[in-house]
């Protein structure tokens, strides 16, 4: 009798999780067309709905309702497949964030580490976009974005490691609750802005989108798709949006903190996550983006660098202190 | 690298983002157009009951129009035009036609709206092509190069 | 060491990759294709093909009257539509020995000059939006309606107008005009300078620009470049300095001109002769002579035999108008010499050797429009 109220437990907070993703996807999709509007001195979407909320639901269903065109010459399993794998790394990453104290959909040790490990899947998923495309333009685009994704992992793990040094643990609640007297941002500012910039290449977000250049090739790995396909990429690339952002905000901005009620918290956590959204967005208006050899330069000659400079001195910063105090 | 021309770049876009939206929101507002915009030509009239028309079908318009949408057809003996068509859908609005009129007789509006189903919506006969008010005002014949006083 | 069946690496057929930057490309001008041999990211040859947009204006104009084929002259460079006009009627005015009275020729440099403000602005905002920005195009677009509402008021269109006519101007300019262009140039050049803050100075735009397709002046000469271009690579050779026409004589105005050459320096130019431009209408607004707008000219235009080639310092570069008449009311051959066509020849010199990327800026900083091109 237990092992099913277990197994029906976990499904409700997979489809929980699951809405969770979409409804939050939907909503960053309509945020980022307002404020690159209003940034532009225009009004975004304003018809369907009050200020046009409704929008990106009639464009989801739109895309869904189109017709499905494979065209000839793909590889199938690969272009069928590329954006089912997607979202999967987005949804695991999902089921480990932390909202409050106590909300958590699974609570295990290493979760940060799990996160970041299985963000490293989304390259395949791309690769194979990428390749199986039959197209010039996507097997460009497919390439610069798996060169690209490479690079930036390694400066975004370094500088997730010193929080780890400071806190502890990598468990992502324990964390947050070792950010009670300070929140890390303030000793880790060198890290904060590591970690912002390698996360936006990791999301291909302008100034680093070259995977998706448009103004070059097009839509790069995107081209070929359309229909609900094309819906799937894109709203994988708001997903890991959201993720990162709340990584960012549970890592360095203090996640729940100082509240420790339930909805407060919540509240408070996803007040922080979407005040980092929004700078995302605001860059994304601003800034035209980097040439191919110039990133690579920036991630292996300036990020890297700084990240391992970073995490040298904040374990001699750790381990003094720690000396210190005695323990 | 990084440094102060990208905080400047932020600056910018943080200031349009808290200023006044500048779109006219198109079919419940629209802009103003001043009295020499581009809009569809059609003939001046003396009287309404019964029309009367200042053209006197001399074909002068059909033979100076680059594209040749105008069709002028005049029986003998007569001071009106029997048959008066614009093809709106050729129409490039160059205003050579008002231009070279020796009647003053035709006139732009600035009427610009308009759909239609096929290219015949497009071919508009005498009738629809007459203006709605009345131009009395009595003037001497311009000569070329001169524009024509507007009508009251 | 090889057994004999083996295909050794070496032997395969290998070619570079042909990518085709199709008609249909957000970043091309136009209607203009491309195809490129790539190498990994670097290009190794480009092949334009042009023609997508041709009408066939040459021959068109061969059965129609002068007058009749001025309002297709609008529709060449379509950004700055009013340097065609007045390139145009520049060259039928001097078949025919007419001059036009002091107050159209200042009429038509104010129209020339806001005409190059507008085009100006709409390159900002494709430069932009080459290097990946979408912010610039729309700012650049929103200053432009201020300019198209002067000349919706004036001229009576807003891209294309025939305003200018053989002889003077087609109509007077209103008095509200001196008050939108007050109205203009206080708010301008704050607004000019703020979103010079955010592209020219933007250090990831700079990276992305400079020594970026260096052109040296020799290598121009060949190629037969004008206007912003040649300025860019430091040579000071501007039309309306060197043949005036049409009254430029009489205002003062400098000519900017760039060091490196490179697709920096080109904007830069073209950013400064916004200014200038601004500088030029304040002057012929303040000092506008009285009199008449349009001189005495025939009925029916039929210049003497002869053939004439005008040029004027349009938008892009150096327009110009070759025209042999042999008499009759309409033009034996009409030639027309764009600055865009010789621009576009350039690309495969200008871009060889560099990344994908670059030469989609090479090629904006260029500022080809292919109803120019195409003709």
């Amino acid at each position: 009798m237990v092992w099913w109220s277990i197994l029906l437990w976990a499904l409700l907070k997979l489809v929980i999780a699951f809405l969770f993703i979409f409804i939050t996807a939907l909503i960053l999709i309509w945020m980022l067309r307002k404020i690159m509007g209003h940034m532009q001195y225009r009004r975004g979407p304003r018809h369907h709905g009050p200020h046009g909320i409704w929008q990106t639901v009639f464009d989801t269903i739109k895309l869904l309702g189109k017709e499905d065109i494979i065209p000839s010459g793909v590889d199938r399993w690969t272009f069928i497949w590329a954006p089912m794998i997607i979202f999967v790394p987005s949804l695991m990453a999902f089921v480990f964030l932390p909202f409050a104290e106590k909300i958590v959909a699974t609570n295990i040790e290493i979760s940060l580490f799990f996160i970041l490990a299985i963000m490293g899947l989304s390259i395949i998923a791309l690769l194979m976009a990428g390749w199986g495309s039959n197209n010039k333009y996507a097997l460009l685009g497919g390439v610069r974005s798996a060169a690209q994704m490479m690079s930036y992992e390694i400066p975004m793990l370094i500088s997730a490691m010193g929080v780890v040094m400071m806190s502890g643990s990598m468990n992502l609640s324990e964390i947050v609750r070792a950010q009670q007297h300070i929140w890390y941002i303030v000793p880790q500012l060198v890290g904060f802005f590591i970690f912002g910039c390698a996360s936006l290449a990791e999301i291909n977000s302008t100034p680093f989108d070259i995977p998706e250049a448009e103004s070059e090739i097009v839509s790069g790995f995107n081209v070929e798709y359309s229909g609900f396909r094309f819906a799937a990429f894109f709203l994988a690339e708001f997903v890991n949006l959201f993720i990162v952002c709340a990584l960012a905000a549970l890592l360095f901005l203090g996640g729940w903190l100082p509240f420790t009620n339930p909805v407060y918290g919540t509240i408070f956590f996803l007040a922080k996550t979407y005040v980092l959204i929004f700078a995302v967005m605001w860059v994304k208006s601003t800034f035209p983006r980097f040439r191919i050899d110039q990133f690579m330069n920036f991630g292996w000659k300036v990020l890297l660098p700084l990240s391992l400079a970073n995490l040298f001195v904040t374990g001699v910063i750790v381990l003094m202190v720690d000396k210190f105090r005695g323990v | 690298m990084l440094g102060t021309g990208l905080l400047k770049g932020l600056k910018t876009t943080l200031r349009a983002f808290f200023s006044r939206p500048v779109t006219i929101m198109y079919p419940y507002e629209r802009a103003e157009i001043g009295n020499r915009g581009q809009g569809l030509i059609k003939l001046r009239v003396t009287s309404i009951d019964p029309i009367i028309y200042k053209c006197t079908g001399c074909g002068i318009c059909e033979k100076n129009c680059p594209q040749r949408c105008i069709e002028v057809i005049k029986k003998e003996g007569e001071k009106q035009p029997e048959i008066y068509t614009v093809n709106y859908g050729l129409c490039m609005f160059c205003r050579i036609c008002i231009d070279v009129c020796p009647f003053n007789a035709l006139e732009m509006t600035q009427d610009s709206e308009h759909i239609g189903y096929g290219r015949q919506d497009f071919i508009w006969e005498k009738e629809k092509l007459a203006m709605k008010s009345i131009y009395i005002i009595e003037e001497k014949a311009p000569s070329a190069g001169d524009a024509g006083e507007a009508g009251s | 060491m090889y057994e004999e069946n083996e295909i050794l690496l070496d032997d395969l057929p290998k070619d570079y990759m042909e990518v085709n930057f199709g008609p249909h490309h957000p970043s091309t001008h136009g209607v203009f294709r491309f195809i490129a041999k790539i190498d990994g990211e670097r290009i190794i040859d480009i092949d334009p093909v042009i023609g997508y947009l041709h009408r066939g204006i040459e021959k068109i104009a061969e059965n129609r009257t002068y007058m009749q084929f001025k309002p297709l002259v609008d529709r060449l460079d379509y950004t700055g539509a009013l340097n065609n006009e007045l390139c145009y009627c520049l060259a039928v005015e001097k078949l025919m020995d007419i001059e036009a009275p002091p107050r159209a020729q200042a009429i038509r440099v104010i129209c020339a000059e806001l005409n190059r403000i507008a085009a100006h602005l709409i390159f900002f905002g494709a430069m932009g939006l080459e290097t990946g920005a979408f912010t610039p195009l729309l700012f650049g677009f929103l200053d432009r309606e201020t300019i198209l509402n002067i000349f919706e008021i004036m001229a009576g269109g807003r891209l294309t107008f025939n305003y200018i006519t053989i002889g003077g101007v087609r109509e007077d300019i209103p008095p509200a005009v001196r008050t939108y262009f007050d109205k203009f140039k206080k708010e301008f050049p704050v607004k000019l300078k703020r979103y010079e803050e955010l592209i020219t100075g933007n250090e990831i735009f700079i990276k992305r620009l400079k020594n970026v397709g260096i052109l040296k002046k020799e290598d121009l000469f060949n190629w037969g470049a004008s206007g912003p271009v040649l300025r860019g690579s430091g040579v000071k050779f501007d039309i309306r300095k060197v043949e005036p026409y049409s009254g430029y004589e009489k205002y003062d105005f400098d000519i900017p001109v760039g060091t490196n050459g490179d697709v920096y320096d080109r904007y830069l130019v073209r950013m400064e002769e916004i200014k200038q431009s601004m500088r030029i209408v304040a002057q012929a607004l303040d000092n506008l002579p009285s009199g008449d707008f349009t001189a005495k000219v025939p009925r029916v235009i039929k210049p003497p035999e002869g053939e004439v080639y005008v040029r004027n310092e349009g938008t892009k570069g150096e327009v110009g108008f070759y025209i042999v008449s042999k008499g009759d009311k309409n033009p034996y051959r009409l030639k027309i010499r764009t600055p865009s066509f010789s621009h576009i020849n350039m690309l495969n010199f200008a871009a060889s050797g560099n990344y994908i990327a670059d030469a989609i800026v090479i090629l904006g900083s260029f500022d080809t429009v292919m109803g120019s091109c195409d003709r």
